[in-house]
């Protein structure tokens, strides 16, 4: 019976393009690019980086969100075919480490110590709402460019899309943001990262199933 | 039939390119490997159907083999996704079949779905839309719809199959 299954098969058969993962890259970087030009015509360059001398905690929480987006982009590509023992784990491990800013936030909140201009900054929920937007842009941009592909494990290819688009539209946000310290992005810049995350997560294996 | 992974590599090299020769003997390596992957993992009445499933995700995924890595892996990690799938799928059927009662469909909706399915499916052939009615509609098993059709199951299969393409591409197009 499955002679005629194969048979009926070749019938349909004809040449394909190859899945190329560039596309992903080059999606990443377009909205990146993009988001921090809307960002710059909307709010203006944070000063200090268009003199050339960033502070140190920009210059920190910068090269978090960087690694952060680029681990869980590498990772998305990785995922985005088929293949059996690719840990592609990395993503893992940097998020781990980028966890430094939300515990720093927790542990100003349960002493006492988090400055309440923080939390009631009006730059607050612009950064959570332009950060989610220009993350929206690049998760379904990538999310378009994986329908072509064949990931196997949807739950984790979720969580990738949502912490790369994540991290890397709060990068493209970051360069106009006039917050400082590492309570600040521990609590804006988490929950901008965490609501891509949660969303991509839930609604990516739906879209890519195959 | 058994091949070594470098040759059928080359094999599904020369079938993303076009060759359907080289398509054929790929898809009749990856029946005699799934056969003995799914043997043990699911009852062996149901083994031809998920390996006919799984040959079907090779066809449509072929694009995504990368010819500078080994194949089995990648027929692996589709077998495996396939697996998952099918355990899935009978886990609900099992599990959650009783509470999808009429009640939770709106009747507004439900006509207004149907419509809208029997109007597509006047688009493609006949036999393709009988075959996507009476099993993915109406609930018949392959086997059941092959019968009330007098076709063959695989050709019941097929019909499933290439009638849903259209269909996507029809609902595309619109």
């Amino acid at each position: 019976m499955t002679d005629d299954f194969i048979t009926a098969l070749v019938a349909d058969h004809r040449a394909v393009r190859p899945f190329r993962v560039w596309p992903g890259w080059a999606i990443a970087a377009t909205g990146v690019v993009a988001g921090a030009i809307a960002c710059h015509l909307a709010f203006g360059i944070r000063p200090d980086i268009l003199t050339g001398a960033p502070s140190e905690s920009v210059l920190i929480r910068s090269a978090a969100l960087l690694i952060v987006g680029l681990a869980s982009l590498f990772a998305t590509v990785s995922l985005s075919r088929p293949g059996v023992g690719k840990a592609a784990d990395g993503w893992l491990w940097v998020g781990a480490f980028a966890t430094i800013f939300p515990l720093t936030a927790i542990f100003y909140f349960a002493t006492g110590r988090m400055p309440d201009y923080i939390i009631h900054a009006s730059s607050g929920i612009r950064c959570l709402i332009a950060s989610t937007l220009i993350a929206l842009a690049i998760g379904t941009g990538l999310v378009t460019w994986l329908r072509r592909a064949a990931p196997v494990r949807p739950s984790r290819i979720g969580w990738t899309v949502g912490l790369a688009s994540g991290a890397l539209g709060t990068l493209a946000y970051s360069l106009t943001c006039p917050g400082s310290g590492m309570a600040y992005p521990g609590v804006w810049y988490t929950g901008a990262v965490m609501i891509s995350a949660l969303a991509w997560r839930f609604t990516v294996p739906r879209l890519l199933r195959w | 039939m058994r091949i070594d992974d470098s040759s059928i590599a080359r094999l599904m090299a020369l079938s993303q390119a076009g060759d359907s020769a080289a398509h054929e003997a790929v898809l009749r390596a990856c029946r005699t490997w799934l056969t003995r992957y799914f043997s043990g993992k699911i009852p062996s009445d149901q083994i031809e159907d998920l390996v006919q499933e799984t040959l079907i995700s090779v066809h449509r995924k072929r694009a995504t083999y990368d010819a500078t890595r080994p194949f089995i892996p990648w027929l692996a990690a589709i077998a495996r996704y396939r697996w998952i799938d099918r355990l899935r799928t009978v886990y609900r059927q099992e599990n959650n079949a009783p509470e999808m009662g009429m009640d939770s469909i709106d009747p507004e909706e439900e006509i207004s779905a149907s419509i809208s399915i029997e109007r597509m499916l006047q688009l493609i052939p006949s036999k393709q839309s009988e075959a996507i009615r009476l099993v993915k509609l109406r609930g018949h098993s392959i086997a059941e719809a092959a019968e009330m059709t007098t076709q063959s199951e695989s050709a019941v299969k097929m019909n499933i199959f290439r009638g849903i393409r259209r269909l996507s591409a029809l609902v595309e197009e619109e």
